[in-house]
């Protein structure tokens, strides 16, 4: 049965690609289209594209933990990234991108600024860490085969893996808006039904708010900060910073800079039809992140009651079939009471292999999300639908998740191929004529190495982060971070500010970029302590300590890109009068 | 007035007030009720702007523009 639904919604994916394909094969064929794209489909296809299994597995993952703060999240998504995006960056970007004669984001930057350094700099960022976000959308993906078809999370990656490629080859770049659409639309019914159906099991809109506000905070994440999952984390806390500055203002501000959502802003007929997306768009993104957000806050009043009477594992307090077994735990004020009836002498931040041999012991005592998920912040939303929906919503939220991720996926493959060929390429080779042919060669190549690199990634970085933490957020808060520290100023500054010039908008991108890479490499702990390169050089996981340590890259890069972008402009040599007022005409 | 829940009683059924639908704090409600609001806004100003913003720029310029995009598109 199952197996039968992902054939039939492949062959959907398939037979709608090749239709898309057919229309778009001829040079007029593609002008019709281009220009009689609905804005359902467009506002969809953005949508679908915005949203990846990172927010809806990733991110509702780590609702499980933050509790409902996250919302302000999907309140930035829904007004700065559908209302202000469109209105705002979309309509400019589609004319001047016209004017320009401009097809990706870093070229739309280079020829504003007539900067061809400028576009081979964006892309090469676009192509060193993109990966890594096309990588933790991969992991939220496999994560959810993983649990609903009991197998390796290596041969669900490897499989899904083989999907995409396959799909991307074949054809998924050219008829992408068709299954977008299709895609998005499946999307839609999945999260309708989630958010139904999470608030009927509960109780209700209001029983199940309230169950939630009531339950007590465990005494560890209480010191972080957590002060429940109805209320923001105390002010100043880790938890307030990791939630505010990475999550919220991060992804949220972040996703006016994301070189393969703008491109879709080139891609349609006029601004009419930009305003109608706004329509179809702001109600797809409150159905998106605004239900995973909810369910996955609410998921802990689920596990904790335990309504479905599910066996958990009396010594780690994961369901059992996801328990951490014979991992090795440390001894904390939160699991002490429960390890000392397996292991009377436990004292805390004692090392301890919880198993040892023993069998599970079920019981029918409910964790919070985090705790039953085995201590995986992915694991929770594929957990909490497999435990709680019926079977037949496991499969349409698979379908969901597949369709959230081929759609992500393929665009970041377009973008980073494209980032290698045309913005890379093209630009260093002298021979023009040579360099155009030779560019699709390059892109094709530079797709197949991004893939290759973001399957590695999502092989490595779960088992690098193995305690938990919300790696599939934290991937994706990095890679829009590092965007808005380097695109943002550029790009607001291209479309609205003509006094802005070439080496400014330089200055404030480099700048940006060099201060993100080097607040990741350095200052932030989550990643500094990782990556090892300061611990190498200086002693220490991260420079600065704690308090710097835990605010994100994005904060600081931003404003320094702003000021040196503005600055610079000041005192460099003014743009020239007649190229910027050809991209300025119509505006 | 912030809606009521029923709440069982021996004799009589009482109405309970739960203020912000059950959550938290005001933050979290705020956050609540802005995703609905930017919702409807996204909605309110999609239909009111339906018909407007034709297009600015000149077909010769766009047909430049598609014909070029095309070309890459063929290639890839």
């Amino acid at each position: 049965m199952t197996i039968s639904l992902v054939v039939l919604y492949l062959l959907i994916i398939a037979f709608l690609g090749y239709l898309g394909y057919r229309k778009t094969h001829g040079a007029s064929d593609y002008l019709v289209a281009g220009r009689d794209i609905h804005p359902y489909i467009m506002a969809l296809s953005y949508g679908a594209t915005f949203i990846s299994t990172s927010a809806i597995v990733g991110f509702g993952g780590a609702a499980s933990v933050f509790g409902m703060g996250i919302l302000w999240l999907t309140v930035l998504n829904i007004f700065v990234g559908i209302f202000i995006a469109f209105v705002f960056f979309g309509k400019r970007t589609r004319i001047m991108g016209y004017h320009l004669q401009a097809h990706t984001f870093p070229e739309f930057l280079g020829r504003r600024f007539q900067s061809p350094f400028m576009q081979k700099f964006a892309g090469m960022i676009i192509f060193l860490f993109m990966p890594l976000y096309a990588g933790v959308v991969l992991i939220g993906a496999a994560k959810f085969i993983q649990h609903q078809f009991n197998i390796d999370y290596t041969t669900a990656l490897f499989f899904f893996t083989l999907i995409i490629a396959v799909y991307v080859i074949m054809g998924g770049l050219k008829g992408v808006m068709y299954t977008d659409a299709f895609q998005g639309t499946i999307m839609f019914v999945g999260m309708l039904v989630l958010l139904i159906y999470t608030y009927y099991t509960l109780g209700g809109f209001i029983d199940a708010h309230s169950a939630l506000t009531a339950m007590p905070v465990p005494p560890p994440l209480a010191a972080k900060g957590h002060t429940g999952w109805t209320s923001m984390p105390s002010f100043g806390s880790e938890f307030w910073w990791v939630l505010v500055s990475t999550i919220v203002m991060g992804v949220g501000i972040g996703v006016l800079a994301q070189p393969q959502l703008v491109v879709r802003f080139m891609t349609v007929k006029s601004n009419r039809e930009l305003n109608r997306a706004i329509l179809v768009g702001g109600v797809f993104i409150l159905l998106m992140t605004g239900v995973a957000f909810i369910s996955g806050s609410l998921s802990n009043v689920f596990f904790s009651k335990n309504v479905n009477n599910i066996e958990f594992c009396q010594i780690t307090g994961a369901i059992m079939e996801v328990c951490p077994g014979k991992k090795i735990v440390t001894v904390s004020a939160e699991n002490l009471a429960r390890i000392r009836a397996q292991h009377p002498g436990a004292q805390i931040n004692d090392e301890i292999d919880l198993h040892q041999g023993r069998p599970h012991v079920p019981t029918r005592n409910g964790s919070i999300s985090i705790v039953a998920a085995g201590g995986n912040v992915a694991t929770v939303i594929p957990q909490y639908i497999k435990q709680s929906m019926p079977k037949w919503f496991g499969l349409l939220f698979m379908l969901t998740l597949l369709a959230a991720a081929m759609s992500t996926l393929s665009s970041q493959f377009h973008a980073m191929g494209t980032a290698v060929g045309r913005d890379f390429y093209e630009q260093i080779v002298k021979d023009k004529t040579e360099a155009e042919e030779r560019s699709v060669f390059i892109s094709k190549i530079g797709i197949g190495v991004t893939i290759l690199v973001s399957v590695l990634l999502a092989y490595i970085l779960p088992k690098v982060y193995i305690r938990g933490e919300a790696i599939i957020a934290r991937g994706t808060a990095i890679f829009f971070g590092l965007c808005a520290g380097s695109f943002l100023p550029a790009y607001l500054g291209a479309l609205y500010f003509k006094k802005i010039t070439k080496a400014g908008a330089l200055a404030g991108m480099i700048g940006g970029f060099s201060v993100a890479s080097f607040w990741l490499l350095f200052v932030h702990a989550a990643e500094s302590s990782v990556i090892g390169l300061s611990m190498a050089l200086f002693g220490r996981p991260a420079l600065f300590g704690k308090t710097l340590g835990i605010v994100d890259p994005m904060f600081i890069a931003l404003p320094v890109s702003i000021i040196l972008t503005v600055a610079v402009s000041f005192f460099s040599q003014k743009p020239d009068a007649e190229h910027v007022d050809k991209c300025f005409k119509n505006i | 007035m912030p809606p009521l829940r029923r709440c069982g009683g021996l004799n009589k059924i009482v109405y309970q007030e739960v203020p912000m639908f059950g959550l938290g704090d005001g933050w979290v409600f705020s956050a609540y009720m802005l995703c609905i609001a930017s919702s409807i806004l996204c909605v309110v100003y999609g239909i009111l702007k339906w018909n407007s913003d034709g297009d600015t720029v000149k077909d010769l310029e766009q047909e430049h523009w598609v014909e070029d995009e095309i070309k890459i598109e063929k290639q890839l």
